[in-house]
């Protein structure tokens, strides 16, 4: 008002006075949107955060607890199986049977090395079970087909692996890591797919390596995979979500466009970066 | 500091440019303050093609404004090319803005140095947008109210010794970071 008073050309002080004053305006009302925009956007990024955090706790808890009944069913199979396999060879191998006849004894030792010889395949089962000796002495590409060709050898389903680039093999951790997701996976689609065919394929593609493994049962998508992740129920998913964090690897579930069959997507890169 | 530097040596002489030289003297002024905040603002943004963009605005710019030396006479300041120098410096803070809110960043904005040359750039062409746009015309009537530029002026400065503050702590920062390896976690 003092411009407007003061001054002889008082049209245009008030533009000038009126002009600045909205420039004024506007500037400090861009400051100040920019800067809540940007709290609001960083608090929302905390929240997203801890929802990852909480999410990794949940995978933890997931992998421990999936540690903790593989102990259970090891302590099972060994206190359950080979305890009264061994219980049962001491019997025939007893005091008393010095004080047998010839035949006895021979029959006692022989049904003893009987027993003896099944407790050593059943811990050889066990071992296996932990490690494969086909993924330790051959690697990913004979385990897999070893694994598929077991399972097409049962009748039920018609499985069947192809590895396009294998000639440079993956670490031995990481190959034990992708044996097992693609474990969980073919254990999820024969309990839960119906399916009549598996098949696995893979190849390699700049410094990624990838697998993918086709199936016409039921299936789920990504959108059903992230929810079940995140949910208390899916141990098996949460399982593979957690190793592929190991391997900083991604998987993707989706439909084939035909819609006749599903697809698992593994993608993990050949080396790790962190290794040199 | 190029800016600073050169503007206080402009500054030192005003008089005498500007009673002699005062065309030339308004031009230089003007482009060379186009180009500092120009070189600033081209330098926080990472969009290569903007950047480039940037610099062919900037060299139209400067032509245009030397065209305008030669060809148009004024009285007091070139409000043209001072007003187009405003309008250029602000899209490409709006532009910047834009570019920084796609990123996702976890340290509030006020805490980069660069958000405080920028709101000083902003700040001072904006609220003295119309004063300059009008100053040439209205010579007379605006000789009284030349202090207001000094104002935003002022205000300008400050935001850029707070922002010089922030990058002096930032380059501290790096510093100690750096001999530590491995420490933090991001």
């Amino acid at each position: 008002m003092y411009f407007l008073q003061a001054t002889p050309h008082s049209d245009v002080s008030l533009v000038l006075f009126l002009g600045t004053l909205g420039m004024l305006v506007l500037v400090i009302g861009l400051i100040l949107f920019i800067i809540f925009h940007q709290r609001r956007v960083i608090r929302y990024q905390q929240r997203l955060q801890e929802l990852e955090i909480e999410q990794q706790k949940m995978m933890l808890t997931a992998s421990i607890k999936l540690q903790e009944e593989e102990r259970q069913r090891l302590a099972a199979d060994l206190h359950d199986d080979a305890g009264p396999l061994l219980a049962t060879a001491r019997l025939y191998l007893n005091e008393n049977l010095v004080n047998q006849d010839k035949s006895t004894q021979l029959q006692s030792i022989f049904q003893a090395r009987q027993i003896i010889d099944d407790t050593i395949q059943l811990i050889r089962n066990i071992s296996h079970s932990l490690m494969p000796p086909t993924l330790k002495n051959f690697g990913l590409e004979s385990a897999v087909n070893d694994l598929f060709q077991k399972i097409s050898g049962s009748g039920t389903i018609n499985a069947s692996s192809r590895f396009h680039d294998y000639s440079q093999r993956l670490k031995q951790e990481k190959e034990l890591v992708v044996f097992r997701i693609i474990q969980e996976l073919i254990n999820n689609i024969l309990k839960h797919s119906n399916s009549s065919f598996i098949h696995l394929t893979q190849n390699v593609h700049g410094d990624k390596f990838y697998l993918r493994i086709h199936h016409d049962g039921r299936g789920i998508i990504q959108s059903d995979f992230e929810k079940l992740t995140k949910s208390n129920i899916g141990l098996g998913l949460k399982n593979i979500s957690s190793r592929l964090r190991v391997v900083r690897g991604s998987i993707n579930f989706e439909k084939d466009i035909s819609q006749t069959y599903y697809k698992i997507t593994l993608e993990l890169p050949k080396e790790d970066p962190y290794d040199s | 500091m190029c800016y600073s530097a050169s503007l206080f040596l402009i500054l030192s002489f005003d008089e005498y440019l500007n009673r002699f030289y005062r065309d030339f003297y308004s031009a230089a002024y003007t482009t060379l303050e186009y180009s500092c905040f120009a070189l600033v603002i081209a330098d926080i943004i990472k969009n290569k093609r903007i950047k480039i963009l940037i610099f062919g605005l900037s060299l139209s710019f400067i032509i245009y404004e030397v065209f305008n030396l030669f060809m148009i006479h004024f009285q007091t300041i070139d409000s043209v090319p001072i007003g187009i120098e405003t309008i250029l410096i602000l899209l490409y803070t709006f532009y910047l803005f834009y570019e920084q809110f796609q990123k996702i960043e976890t340290i509030y904005i006020y805490n980069n140095y660069w958000f405080w040359f920028i709101i000083g750039i902003v700040f001072y062409l904006s609220s003295s947008f119309f004063f300059n746009i009008l100053a040439d015309s209205h010579s007379r009537a605006f000789q009284n109210y030349w202090f207001i530029t000094y104002i935003f002026e002022t205000i300008k400065n400050l935001c850029f010794v707070i922002g010089l503050i922030f990058m002096s702590k930032t380059g501290e920062s790096k510093k100690k970071s750096l001999s530590v390896p491995y420490l933090d976690l991001i």
